[in-house]
């Protein structure tokens, strides 16, 4: 950007930003939201890796009696809760906040309050999640608590309240800040940005939202039949009762399967963005490319039962979900070649999110496809509830939602914090992961083609599964070790790092266009595009080749334009106009309203926090005695009241 | 001055590229044979529990199936990893380089290529998958079936009740070990009154679970004798690594036989080493035990056999221990049978078993040390007249897989072994 | 809209997250932000909703399976449920619905005492409507002894029928406070939006109950059909449902 943008004033950063603990407390900037989510969310990975490394020293060598069954069961119903809820959602969930507002040319989100309310109410989620460590009653019925193993009779204490709550709580902010993402996406568009000139990230995100508004209320019924049958006695998967425990596995996974790709769309985004930059090419297909996304979306909504190929349903039910399984291969498929075409003939720059990318690119294809060999149901009868699952999952969530998310963290650092991070020490990190993760991962295809089942907290020596366990354990300890570089990067970049200039990556997409980091505003004026990929097209101009960008709507629905002519701007005009947008005058500073700081989301998150404990603590003391009722629910509900209230009657600013 | 080509590539730099990715190739290939050569035992074949060492025909189909994805997976595993390779290394950005490459927005001929193509590689896969899941089916069908057995998924062992021909086998009970007889169809109805278990021998069959409230059905004919290991699949609460079981297939003859035995109950063995001469006398030590177990043709054998749908219930009955002293493991696969071993299981159950329910009821100094004794005599010398069958065929050299080293707790100090109780 | 590019944009509209600023902000689509908030809510309400009705269908007819075994309870369907009675509660609040649309049409041109009186007789018919709810779960508790763990039918039965409740008392608190947001002279024509939006979601609700009124109530409990109808039941058989 730095080229362009030399005349004229520039004043910035014209307001410094609040600063101090309850600027944060109070923030409604989806940046420092996006910051917020990113960092807990990191906190949370430290500790489902630590979880992991605990599992996998349990399994290291055979009949070890480092953790007993009780904790191992434990570590993995946590790791896996963890990991899924606590870690890549809210770190997808981060950049969401982050860039989707500065990709599509706006100032924030739609709702910013609502947004403070989604991060409040995760960090809510979280903590009762683990808080159950401290009272003793830590979940351990596996990530996807299968009825009835969850229900009083086999689970009598109060570990499974603490995942079915914690769930819950979880499940509102991911409702609340994906429909802020959608209304966003749809309406906020500056002027110029075309549905069709949504940067992929962008379009993942919405994507990625409107899943999460579809699936998940799919687990909120299944939570809340749960929660009837153990807090109010119903059966609803109950066999005595009349009740079927099948029922809990076609909820769950009706949300269950839609949600993985809740999770490695947005990677997926990440990568399509990251890919065209260093390989100085406009990304491969970009229609095909989002509506494969869409397509990978619908149609994981139709697929769910291949988790429960072995539950008996029968041979046509299982065919016609192997199938529908297997279609989605193509249009994932088409990703990844679309992918390797951005990259063919490119020229190639090999920084380290690139690295990253490019190794999603190459490790999620091997989750891919043994993700097929599970589809052919035949073939499932022996991989499910095997190790050779394990290894899927871990290929597809860590070789592709953690590798893309781990490209975005080296890719968009310099924007968030405005210093890069060592490249050095960024492929030294990669190389380390990559082999890490490999040597972790791979040999639990051995050892699910041995015959080893998941969760089991040991095995005897006989079992031939003992070389290859400990083969992954050293990886995990690789894996672990690579993150510690990162964060020693980080630290690093924080402290003595190089300043990061606005566009350090030569990069095409309207984030790129502010300072770095950007000033809370985003944009001292709404920026107005004519192209997909607008700071390449201003800087390097159009090619005849693709008509179909030069035809443009300006004229947006409710906004009409008047008399902007972007679409016949030469490149230079429309940089200089667009000047204005970086270099702001005080004078275009001055008429931005910014939405105020509220404390009002906070105090909704936390009625909520204290309702759900009231339901989770047994202390005789906070409960009524008459209504036995645990007094801190309707505490907890008149805090949460009070909130809406004055959230209602705070004006917006 | 370097060489260019027409477009103006520099010459050297790709020939330099090309030997690079020969010497590339080489070496993946080289390490590609050597893998394939190490691959079935690095993969686990040997294992006891392996998936891809087919005993029957369902199995094998399943490895046949398993092996055409295999392959087929390997093809766009190489294709792919083998275009990125090559992308990476041949278009490099040179740091001197500045002009930008061409701008391709998109193609749509191979766009649709490689949307078709991967639809071609699926139908090859799915339509033997349908093949196959149909087979399997008819497999697992009562009808004309030669043996049919119900399994009981109980936590953490496992309950087997033999149904059909019921004027043959009908009536017997046993847990952790089912004998059946090769060449034989039988069909396992599957059932669970608590939570869900899976039943899973590898070398015989996929896995099939069992659901509280439906029976589900797994079948297969295992033509070679010899002793198959199997496992819970399905996370079952705590001690769900240690609910395994064993499938003695053998041949009609010694099944007809064991079926006998099982039928006459203890020899009169059993009944001197326990010291009551009788065989229809267990020892007296026994009597706290048969609250839960049943000993055929003892006066204790009207314990609940566990098939209530009530929790409680469901939770306390334990296996049935006539013939026990044939059994190879003690605690569905958790340990040898040994009499070191066994005596360990009754002074502290729950100290070797994780979550064992047995241990409601026998906790450390509930039994004393004479007590174990007699018990340990006893329940080891539960085998029929002229001895348990011997281990044949496959697998019939393998030490079960147990744990060898789980805490066993150490032999009560006399004194604390008399106090009752806890 | 001002002809200088540069003055619009430095405004920034809506776009500031100004979205209470005004009650048109400007928007790409054209659609109000909470109108289409409430459009994706109601659209995860659909699902909501689907899996509790899913949930229902596959326990239809499991009490009366369980009591034909013996080993279940009453009360059953037919002998608790009062068809005409929920008829009339079922045509109040489809009335309500009415009256939403007229509230809406009043505070669109301006009628401030249409606003009120409509609004009013929403929530009131909703009210009647919850009312009706109350005393017919009172009366198949008391008199019926159907409790919430009697059998299945009363499990599945108060969880339907009472989340339906509870979204149609979320409206009446809504329609509640825009009538009190018009008293105090706050809900002029510019402001038509929030009526309508609330309107959606009460719309919504009353299509829910016209589906659920069908499913638990009309369509007669055969004794040996559990589901619904053939199509039903396949479904619920190749699920395993069944
Ligand atoms: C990021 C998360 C993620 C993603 C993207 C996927 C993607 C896929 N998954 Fe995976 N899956 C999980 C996370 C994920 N999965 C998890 C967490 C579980 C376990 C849950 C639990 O039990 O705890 C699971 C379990 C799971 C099962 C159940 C296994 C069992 O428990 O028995 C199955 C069965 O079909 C399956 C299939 C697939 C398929 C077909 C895809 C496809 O989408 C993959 C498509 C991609 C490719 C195929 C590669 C690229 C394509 C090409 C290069 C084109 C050419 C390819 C071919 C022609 C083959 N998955
Ligand atoms: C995004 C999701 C995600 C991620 C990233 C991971 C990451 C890892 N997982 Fe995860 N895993 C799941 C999701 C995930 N997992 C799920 C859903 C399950 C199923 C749960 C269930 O069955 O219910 C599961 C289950 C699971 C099992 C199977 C347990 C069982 O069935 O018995 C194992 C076993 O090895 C395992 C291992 C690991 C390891 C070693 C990592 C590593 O990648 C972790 C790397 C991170 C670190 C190592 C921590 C970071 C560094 C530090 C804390 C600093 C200190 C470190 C050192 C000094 C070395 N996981
Ligand atoms: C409260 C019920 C209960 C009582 C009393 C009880 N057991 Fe058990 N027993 C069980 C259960 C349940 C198991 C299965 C445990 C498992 O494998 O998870 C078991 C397992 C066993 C086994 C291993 C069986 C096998 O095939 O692996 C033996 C041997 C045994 N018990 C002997 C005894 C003896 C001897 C006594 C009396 C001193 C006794 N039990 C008392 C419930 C009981
Ligand atoms: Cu039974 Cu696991
Ligand atoms: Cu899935």
């Amino acid at each position: 950007m730095a080229t362009i943008a030399q005349p004229q004033t520039l004043t910035r950063p014209v307001a410094a930003p609040a600063t101090g603990l309850w600027s944060w407390l109070t923030t409604v900037d989806h940046k420092r939201i996006g910051i917020l989510y990113g960092t807990t969310a990191f906190l949370f990975f430290l500790i489902g890796g630590l979880e992991a490394l605990l599992i996998r020293l349990q399994l290291a060598v055979p009949d070890n009696d480092l953790v007993g069954a009780q904790t191992y069961n434990e570590l993995f119903t946590m790791h896996g809760t963890t990991m899924i809820f606590l870690v890549v959602m809210p770190l997808n969930a981060a950049f969401f906040n982050y860039l989707v507002p500065l990709q599509i040319g706006a100032r924030d989100v739609a709702f910013p309050r609502l947004n403070a309310f989604s991060y409040w109410t995760f960090l809510a989620g979280a903590i009762i999640l683990n808080l159950s460590w401290f009272f003793a009653t830590v979940p351990n019925q596996g990530w996807y608590g299968y009825a009835p193993l969850t229900e009083n009779a086999w689970n009598p204490t109060r570990a499974v309240d603490f995942w079915m709550i914690g769930l819950q709580v979880l499940g509102v902010s991911s409702m609340a800040s994906s429909l802020n993402f959608i209304v966003t996406i749809f309406n906020m568009r500056a002027p110029g940005v075309t549905m069709m000139r949504v940067p992929v990230f962008s379009w993942a995100t919405l994507i990625v939202s409107i899943l999460i508004v579809m699936a998940f209320p799919a687990v909120t019924v299944a939570l809340i039949l749960l929660s009837f049958d153990r807090y109010a006695g119903t059966g609803f998967y109950e066999v005595a009762a009349g009740g079927d425990p099948l029922l809990w596995q076609h909820l769950f996974w009706v949300f269950g399967h839609p949600e993985v790709y809740i999770l490695i769309l947005p990677a997926f985004g990440i990568v399509s963005e990251i890919v065209p930059v260093f390989s100085r090419k406009p990304l491969f297909g970009y229609a095909v490319m989002v509506y494969a996304l869409g397509a990978i979306a619908f149609l994981g909504f139709g697929v769910w039962a291949h988790h429960m190929f072995t539950t008996g349903l029968g041979p046509t039910a299982n065919s016609i979900f192997a199938g529908a399984t297997m279609l989605i291969a193509i249009p994932t498929g088409v990703k990844i070649f679309n992918w390797l075409g951005t990259m063919f003939r490119g020229s190639l720059k090999f920084t380290t999110p690139m690295l990253f990318a490019v190794g999603l690119i190459s490790q999620f294809t091997i989750g891919g496809i043994s993700g097929v060999m599970h589809s052919s149901a035949p073939v499932n009868t022996h991989h499910n509830d095997s190790y050779f699952v394990v290894a899927h999952f871990h290929y597809v969530l860590f070789g592709g939602s953690m590798f893309g998310l781990l490209a975005a963290m080296y890719y968009w650092f310099p924007k968030i914090f405005g210093k890069m991070l060592d490249d050095r020490l960024g492929k030294w990190n990669f190389w380390l992961t990559f082999i890490g993760f490999n040597m972790t991962f791979f040999p639990m295809h051995f050892l699910g083609l041995a015959g080893m089942p998941r969760r089991y907290y040991t095995y005897g020596e006989e079992s031939g599964w003992t070389a290859w366990n400990l083969v992954s354990t050293i990886g995990a300890f690789v894996l672990g070790f690579s993150i510690l570089v990162f964060m020693y990067n980080v630290w690093k970049s924080l402290r003595h790092g190089e300043q990061a200039p606005d566009n350090p990556w030569d990069a095409a997409t309207l984030e790129w266009a502010t300072s770095s980091p950007p000033p809370p505003y985003n944009f001292a004026r709404i920026p107005v595009i004519s192209h997909r990929d607008p700071l390449w097209w201003e800087k390097y101009g159009g090619h005849e080749d693709h008509a179909q960008e030069e035809e443009v709507a300006i004229e947006v629905a409710g906004r009409r334009m008047g008399s902007v002519h972007a679409p016949d701007e030469a490149p230079e005009a429309q940089a200089m106009r667009r000047t204005a947008v970086v270099s702001p005058t005080k004078e275009d500073v001055e008429h931005i309203h910014m939405p105020n700081p509220s404390y009002y989301p906070l105090i909704v998150s936390i009625g909520l926090f204290v309702a759900a404990m009231g339901l989770l603590i047994d202390n005789p003391v906070l409960t009524i005695g008459l209504l036995h009722l645990p007094i801190l629910v309707p505490i907890g509900v008149a805090i949460t009241l009070l909130g809406c209230y004055g959230w209602a009657f705070e004006p917006a600013g | 001055m370097v060489e260019r080509d027409r477009r103006g590539n520099d010459l050297r730099a790709r020939h330099r590229r090309i030997i690079m990715l020969l010497r590339a190739g080489t070496l993946l290939s080289l390490l590609l044979m050597a893998g394939a050569a190490i691959l079935p035992r690095a993969v686990g074949a040997e294992s006891p529990y392996s998936t891809i060492s087919p005993r029957t025909e369902v199995a094998s189909d399943i490895q046949f199936l398993y092996k055409l994805i295999f392959w087929m997976a390997l093809v766009v595993f190489v294709g792919v990893q083998a275009g990125l390779v090559y992308t990476v290394l041949r278009f490099r950005r040179r740091s001197e380089q500045e002009e930008r490459p061409e701008q391709v927005h998109g193609n749509k001929t191979l766009e649709i290529a490689w949307t078709i193509l991967p639809a071609i590689v699926l139908l090859v896969i799915f339509i033997p998958t349908v093949q196959t899941l149909f087979k399997f089916d008819a497999e697992a069908q009562e009808a004309d079936a030669d043996y049919v057995i119900d399994v009981y998924g109980k936590q953490w062992w496992w309950e087997v009740h033999y149904a059909e021909p019921s004027d043959q086998v009908g009536g017997i009970i046993t847990a952790n070990e089912i004998y059946i007889p090769a060449g034989k169809r039988v069909v396992f109805r599957l059932y669970s009154n608590n939570v869900i278990h899976s039943f899973w021998v590898p070398q015989l069959s996929g896995k099939m679970d069992l659901i509280p409230g439906h029976v589900n059905r797994l079948g297969f004919t295992a033509d070679k004798p010899g002793v198959y290991y199997g496992e819970c699949a399905e996370f079952c609460g705590d001690s769900h690594a240690w609910m395994r079981f064993i499938v003695h297939v053998q041949p009609q003859e010694q099944f007809d036989a064991w079926v006998n035995a099982w039928k006459a109950g203890p020899s009169q063995a059993a009944a001197d080493a326990a010291g009551t001469g009788d065989v229809a006398q267990a020892p007296d030590a026994f009597a706290v035990c048969a609250a839960c177990h049943r000993i055929n043709g003892t006066q204790f054998n009207t314990a609940a056999v566990g098939l209530e749908q009530t929790p409680d219930i469901s939770k306390i009955a334990g296996p049935n221990l006539t013939l026990f002293g044939c059994r190879a493991t003690i605690g569905a696969g958790l340990l040898r049978n040994t009499p070191e071993n066994l005596a360990s299981w009754l002074r502290d159950p729950g100290a070797i078993k994780p979550g064992n329910h047995m241990a409601t009821a026998i906790k450390p100094g509930t039994l004393t040390e004479d007590q174990i004794q007699t018990l340990v005599n006893y329940l080891q010398a539960l085998q029929p007249d002229g001895g348990c069958p011997e281990p044949t065929g496959e697998n019939a050299d393998l030490e079960p897989p147990t744990a060898d080293d789980v805490n066993i707790p150490p032999a009560q100090p006399a004194e604390s072994a008399a106090s009752e109780g806890e | 809209m001002s002809t200088a590019v540069a003055t619009a944009e430095a405004h920034g509209g809506g776009h500031g997250g100004g979205a209470e600023h005004s009650p048109h902000p400007p928007t790409s689509t054209g659609i109000d932000h909470r109108k289409l908030l409430m459009w994706g809510f109601l659209a995860s309400d659909c699902m909501f909703f689907g899996s509790l009705i899913a949930t229902y269908l596959i326990y239809r007819g499991r009490a009366e399976e369980l009591v034909a075994a013996g080993q279940g309870s009453g009360p059953l369907p037919h002998e608790v449920l009062d068809i005409p009675y929920t008829s009339v509660s079922a045509f109040v609040l489809l009335m309500s619905s009415l009256t939403m649309v007229l509230a809406l049409a009043a505070v669109q041109r301006g009628d401030v005492r249409g606003t009120r009186i409509w609004l009013f007789a929403t929530a009131t018919l909703g009210s009647i409507f919850l009312g009706g709810q109350y005393f017919e779960f009172t009366s198949f508790y008391k008199e019926d002894g159907l409790g919430l763990t009697t059998n299945m039918f009363g499990t599945s039965f108060y969880t339907l029928t009472g989340f339906h409740g509870a979204h149609v008392t979320i409206g009446v608190i809504m329609l509640l406070s825009l009538l009190w947001v018009s008293l105090r002279g706050g809900l002029r024509q510019e402001q038509a939006i929030n009526v309508e939006i609330i309107g959606l979601y009460w719309h919504f609700v009353d299509i829910v109950w016209i589906v659920i009124f069908t499913l638990v109530y009309l369509i007669p409990y055969d004794d040996d059909i559990s589901t619904i109808s053939e199509g039903a039941e396949h479904a619920a058989r190749l699920l395993g449902l069944s």
